[in-house]
């Protein structure tokens, strides 16, 4: 299930979706807000969805993970609107029957939503003008760590 | 509504909608307008909306949707269709 939420991720909740006897393993990835990138100090972070086509896109990646791996269940839920420093822009979770299988989809699903799914993010700095970062430009991304 | 072609007056008009979002809305200071185009694709969509700078990219880092789903450079335009230009995500 793929979903996109104006209010602050409940972990617990997602995470109450994975109980079952079957799963001995459970990854989670969740993106945070860090304080700084490029060099600049962060204050916030503002996320933008094209809804329709966001969810769309991020049910097919979700649809994608369990055919390509041996996993049980997927779950992706990403933030939308400003987000403060530390609080939690995407949060992902995998459940298996074993290890490798759920930290290999929970990576593929976390690099296919950053590549794909209509969602764009504006950086708000302490002491220079905000800007909307493009996953293409040389600029990284302060909620996650990856280029 | 705007009118964002004069040419190809044998061309048939059709009446669209634009939806903009990120950079692209900031830049145009809307979300969602109707615009008249003859523009039979989305390439020659492109074109005109370019030509008056309403979409400040270039052509090949954008990707563009039509009614909800994914399309092309290539794709056919309708009366009544919702178009959106996009510049690369950064989700995540």
């Amino acid at each position: 299930m793929f979903s996109i939420t104006r209010e602050p991720i409940d972990t617990a909740q997602l995470k109450a979706q994975f109980q079952d006897e079957e799963s001995g393993a459970f990854t989670t990835f969740e993106g945070w807000v860090r304080c700084i990138n490029d060099n600049k100090r962060v204050d916030r972070l503002e996320y933008e969805a094209y809804e329709p086509l966001a969810t769309k896109e991020g049910s097919s990646i979700i649809e994608e993970v369990m055919q390509r791996f041996e996993i049980h269940k997927a779950v992706c839920c990403h933030r939308v609107g400003t987000l403060e420093l530390g609080e939690i822009a995407v949060w992902i979770g995998v459940s298996a029957g074993h290890r490798e299988a759920a930290f290999d989809a929970c990576r593929y699903v976390i690099d296919e939503v950053k590549k794909r799914v209509p969602i764009w993010k504006k950086e708000h700095y302490r002491e220079a003008d905000s800007t909307w970062i493009h996953a293409m430009s040389d600029q990284g991304c302060s909620s996650c760590g990856h280029p | 509504m705007s009118k964002i072609s004069e040419t190809a007056a044998d061309k048939p008009h059709k009446e669209i909608i634009l939806e903009y979002y990120g950079a692209i809305r900031e830049s145009r200071g809307l979300s969602r307008e109707s615009v008249m185009t003859c523009a039979e694709d989305i390439d020659e969509l492109f074109k005109e909306l370019a030509s008056q700078n309403l979409i400040p990219y270039p052509r090949n880092i954008l990707s563009v949707a039509i009614n909800d789903e994914f399309g092309s450079f290539s794709s056919v335009i309708k009366n009544g269709d919702k178009v959106v230009f996009m510049t690369p995500v950064a989700g995540g």
